[in-house]
């Protein structure tokens, strides 16, 4: 079996009314990690996301899933679908009903699932995903925050192989950013969930994913690991993005104030250790020159 | 219908099977009509004040002032029928004279506009009991165990769904207009006002395509099946409420 669950190749998006949103993009997704899709607004993060589950249909190049191209009759793609979900940007978008729990019904509905499984299934995600207590609520009287957990319970409950997400973050408060995301990286590892995530949260992707594209206008400016991707600063410019906060703190002490880290710390976690490493090896000189 | 879809979800009788609160509004409602008498009539009204106010725990306030809408509207239509005129002034109670006719309000047109006044309020409390004790919701999927055509469900259920969506964006658009200073002059309040129809239709056919993507890749092949939140209950309590009421009615009947 490839690492690679998911990959394109020589990828084309052109959109009806001429706007090119994709070129030539080949990349790879590793299965059972976490990618971040990173570019600014425009740059065709979350056109890449809907070529994963064949609802864009690319122009040239294909999708592979699986090692297998993406076929596009409508039984084929049902299937694709089951194994790759999709929670979208804008809640509102997804659910279609007033009631949560017929929500989050469907999906387990359309898998064709006797009744009494779908129950126990969506009483299990409800719980997980801490939204039990808005079941008895029509889905207008829910707050954003709200609205995008039972979007995404909607979609983990049919325990898909791949999640994509389109900037799952958006709108979540710093608590409830953290419990998502907690839940989906602890199911991933649990599950083998493969996660896919389009994001303009830098800290997100520094503590949670494995790898990174980058696109800007439509092309690949980079793939590989998180880590990597922070190294190479013009690349990072060029594509309109920056260093974690932590990092370019840590980048401001490092070529200002004459501190000497070993390697570029992006969480609070790792400059902690860079810190505290450099604080002794300052000690030890100053008794060195004692 | 927004606001009374608030009180119908925090209702205590939410929990009748909607069932059991159709047969608890709707044969009151046409036996009061159809035998349009004072005495029936008040017994409705108090009654469903009583399911609602005393077994709902709507408040009562809230009951009266939904009262007080469509009682305005029938002072206004009864008029009509209790002021008449003629030439001459015998038979009326009150009267005045005007461009030399009499106008003014006979015995019998103010015991009619009583009981048509009555008995219409009579009829509106039972629709309110209804309104005020079952969200759409509810009411929606019973008509799908009813067996009324699926697609007319799934349009209402996309529509109840889908227009406070819309309200939010019409909210959204015209706040930003208004805070631009749209409505300055009429000429430009005419103008903010035509694009945002137009945006909402171009906002409306953009939400449609989306959603029927997010539908797709959810498995959606062209029904929208879901299951019930509950396997709803029938409380013995929705079987005792329309046998009492019936009594009620039927022993009033007779008596008076
Ligand atoms: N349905 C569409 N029809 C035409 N052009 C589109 C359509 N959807 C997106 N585009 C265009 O394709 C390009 C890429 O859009 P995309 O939505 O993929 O960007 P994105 O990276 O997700 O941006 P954001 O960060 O704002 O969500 C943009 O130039 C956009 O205007
Ligand atoms: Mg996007």
């Amino acid at each position: 079996m490839s690492s690679s669950i998911i990959s394109t190749h020589n990828l084309s998006i052109c959109y009806a009314d001429g706007t090119t949103a994709l070129s030539d993009v080949s990349v790879e997704i590793e299965r059972g990690k976490t990618t971040a899709i990173l570019g600014g607004n425009g740059a065709g993060k979350s056109s890449l996301l809907l070529t994963f589950n064949g609802i864009l249909k690319p122009s040239t190049g294909t999708v592979r899933f699986n090692n297998e191209s993406i076929s596009y009759q409508a039984k084929d793609l049902l299937a694709l679908r089951k194994q790759v979900g999709m929670v979208f940007q804008s809640p509102d978008t997804q659910l279609f009903s007033a009631s949560v729990f017929e929500d989050i019904s469907f999906g387990l509905m359309n898998l064709g699932l006797p009744e009494n499984e779908i129950r126990r299934r969506a009483e299990d995600i409800m719980q997980k995903t801490g939204i039990s207590a808005l079941q008895n609520k029509p889905t207008h009287w829910l707050s954003f925050g709200q609205k995008k957990r039972i979007a995404i319970a909607g979609v983990l409950v049919m325990q898909p192989d791949v999640m994509l997400l389109d900037e799952p973050t958006s709108g979540l408060d710093p608590q409830g950013e953290i419990e998502i995301i907690a839940l989906l990286t602890n199911l991933a590892r649990e599950l083998g969930l493969t996660l896919i995530m389009a994001t303009h949260d830098l800290d997100l992707v520094a503590m949670q994913c494995h790898n990174a594209i980058v696109l800007s206008e439509g092309r690949v400016l980079f793939q590989g690991t998180v880590k990597d991707m922070f190294h190479q600063t013009e690349m990072l410019q060029n594509a309109g993005l920056r260093l974690t906060r932590i990092g370019e703190l840590m980048k401001t002490l490092e070529t200002h104030d004459g501190f000497e880290f070993q390697e570029l710390a992006l969480t609070i976690s790792e400059a902690r250790k860079e810190l505290k490493h450099a604080l002794i090896k300052i000690q030890e000189n100053l008794s060195h020159d004692e | 219908m927004l606001n009374l879809d608030a009180y119908a979800y925090s209702s205590k009788l939410r929990a009748l099977h909607p069932i059991q609160k159709l047969f608890i509004a709707f044969p009151p409602l046409l036996f009061g009509l159809w035998v349009n008498r004072p005495s029936i009539s008040i017994v409705i009204l108090l009654s469903m004040c009583v399911l609602v106010v005393g077994f709902g725990r709507t408040s009562f306030w809230v009951w009266l002032k939904l009262m007080t809408l469509p009682a305005i509207f029938l002072t206004l239509g009864l008029l009509g029928v209790l002021v008449e005129w003629s030439s001459e002034n015998e038979t009326f109670t009150w009267w005045i004279n005007m461009f030399g006719f009499y106008f003014g309000v006979t015995p019998n047109g103010l015991n009619k506009s009583f009981h048509i006044g009555l008995n219409a309020l009579a009829a509106v409390s039972c629709l309110y009991f209804l309104a005020l004790t079952t969200p759409l919701g509810d009411l929606l999927r019973t008509f799908y165990q009813l067996k009324v055509p699926k697609l007319i469900c799934e349009l209402m259920s996309m529509m109840y769904r889908f227009i406070f969506l819309l309200i939010e964006t019409a909210e959204t658009i015209h706040t930003a207009q208004v805070s631009r200073l749209s409505n300055a002059t009429i000429k430009s309040r005419y103008r903010s006002f035509s694009t945002l129809v137009f945006r909402m239709f171009v906002r409306s056919h953009h939400l449609a395509s989306e959603q029927f993507t997010a539908l797709e890749s959810r498995g959606y092949q062209g029904e929208l099946t879901v299951l019930n939140p509950t396997t709803q209950s029938t409380p013995v309590l929705g079987f005792v409420m329309p046998a009492v009421l019936y009594s009620l009615i039927i022993s009033v009947y007779f008596t008076a």
